[in-house]
């Protein structure tokens, strides 16, 4: 069983109307973040969800696109075993990755060693190290749409949902 | 729209590693993923969280899917509870003991509603795509929205208002013609002389 077309034209071109508008209504960003998955598909992946964005208030319900930055912007970032902050700084960004499987800050460990990645929508991403202690820092940072892609000597991968800066 | 062999092209070719064909199912699908967040009501990074999650899981199931056309449905269930985990996620931050119960939302009948709705659209979507430029334009004024009236949809044409008629009635027969659009047509067909697949 499905939808059936409608014989009179006029109906027709309501259904068109209707199958247009519902693909103008999605949000780009929704296309966007999943279509980019398919370059890390090779990762065993989890995903880290914006936690708290200082440029949205206490609470991330606002898309990070809407809003400038700060200039200082601290971002959080959670996944089911990563904790990771990122503070964007006017030339560059630290951050740090805190391990959380087994136990909620303060209880967790540093997520280090590994790397990071800003990762941007178009373009070359940039990497850094973090350290035994979970810290890293980024010299400049790619402007624009990104997400970052932690992966963990301990093996996770977490990427983050994309941001503005 | 059970059968239609656009998704298991598109499904295999994702799977052996073609990218196009990955941002092809993203942007045929996302409308149903998007509806069911609304339906849900999910939006802004809540809506971002559980969608990522959808495309993932979609991901990660490509190689596994025996049945291709079984697609819609199986990511409309996908979305259902990822929304589910994510409204849970936000009321216990929020420190509300009551987990969100499924049945206080979209019940999955309504998502199988939303599954044919958007096979529909998502078909007839294609099927424009496919049409010649000058009928595809044709088509898209006269889908605007808000409507447009026949003198303005000749005038961006260029065309007589008087031959705008005969013109709408050629370019959607074409698509009703569309191959696109033949499951939905045979659907209908079987239906409604009885014999119900």
């Amino acid at each position: 069983m499905s939808h059936p077309l409608p014989a009179d034209d006029e109906s027709l071109l309501d259904v068109l109307r209707d199958a247009l508008g519902e693909a103008r209504a999605v949000p780009a960003a929704l296309v966007r973040a999943g279509q980019q998955l398919y370059a890390v598909r090779d990762l065993d992946l989890e995903l880290a969800r914006l936690a708290h964005d200082s440029t949205l208030g206490h609470r991330a319900h606002l898309r990070a696109e809407e809003v400038e930055g700060a200039t200082i912007r601290d971002v959080t970032f959670e996944s089911s075993s990563l904790v990771i902050s990122l503070q964007v700084l006017p030339n560059g960004a630290q951050g740090q990755v805190i391990n959380v499987a087994n136990g909620r800050p303060p209880d967790g460990r540093p997520g280090g060693p590994g790397t990071v990645q800003i990762r941007p929508a178009d373009g070359e991403p940039v990497t850094a190290t973090i350290g035994e202690h979970g810290w890293f820092a980024f010299d400049t940072v790619p402007r624009g749409r990104v997400q970052l892609l932690c992966r963990t000597a301990g093996g996770v991968n977490a990427l983050t949902a994309a941001i503005t800066i | 729209m059970r059968n239609d062999p656009m998704v298991i092209v598109l499904v295999h070719r994702a799977a052996a590693g073609d990218e196009p064909a990955w941002h092809a199912l993203v942007e045929r699908y996302a409308p149903l993923v998007w509806s069911v967040c609304r339906r849900h009501g999910l939006s802004g990074s809540d809506a971002d969280d559980a969608g990522q999650n959808v495309w993932l899981a979609l991901l990660k199931q490509l190689p596994a899917l025996r049945d291709p056309a079984a697609l819609p449905g199986w990511l409309a269930t996908t979305a259902r509870h990822e929304c589910l985990r994510v409204l849970n996620q936000s009321r216990r931050r929020e420190g509300r003991e009551v987990p969100v119960d499924s049945a206080e939302l979209a019940a999955p009948t309504e998502v199988d509603e939303l599954v044919l709705l958007h096979e529909r659209n998502a078909a007839v979507r294609v099927a424009l795509a496919e049409l010649s430029p000058a009928c595809r334009q044709l088509l898209e004024l006269l889908a605007h929205d808000p409507p447009l009236s026949y003198r303005a949809i000749a005038e961006r044409l260029g065309v007589p208002v008087g031959g705008l008629g005969p013109r709408r009635a050629r370019c959607l027969e074409k698509l009703r013609r569309s191959p696109r659009l033949a499951a939905l047509i045979e659907d209908d067909a079987d239906r409604s002389s009885g014999r119900q697949a």
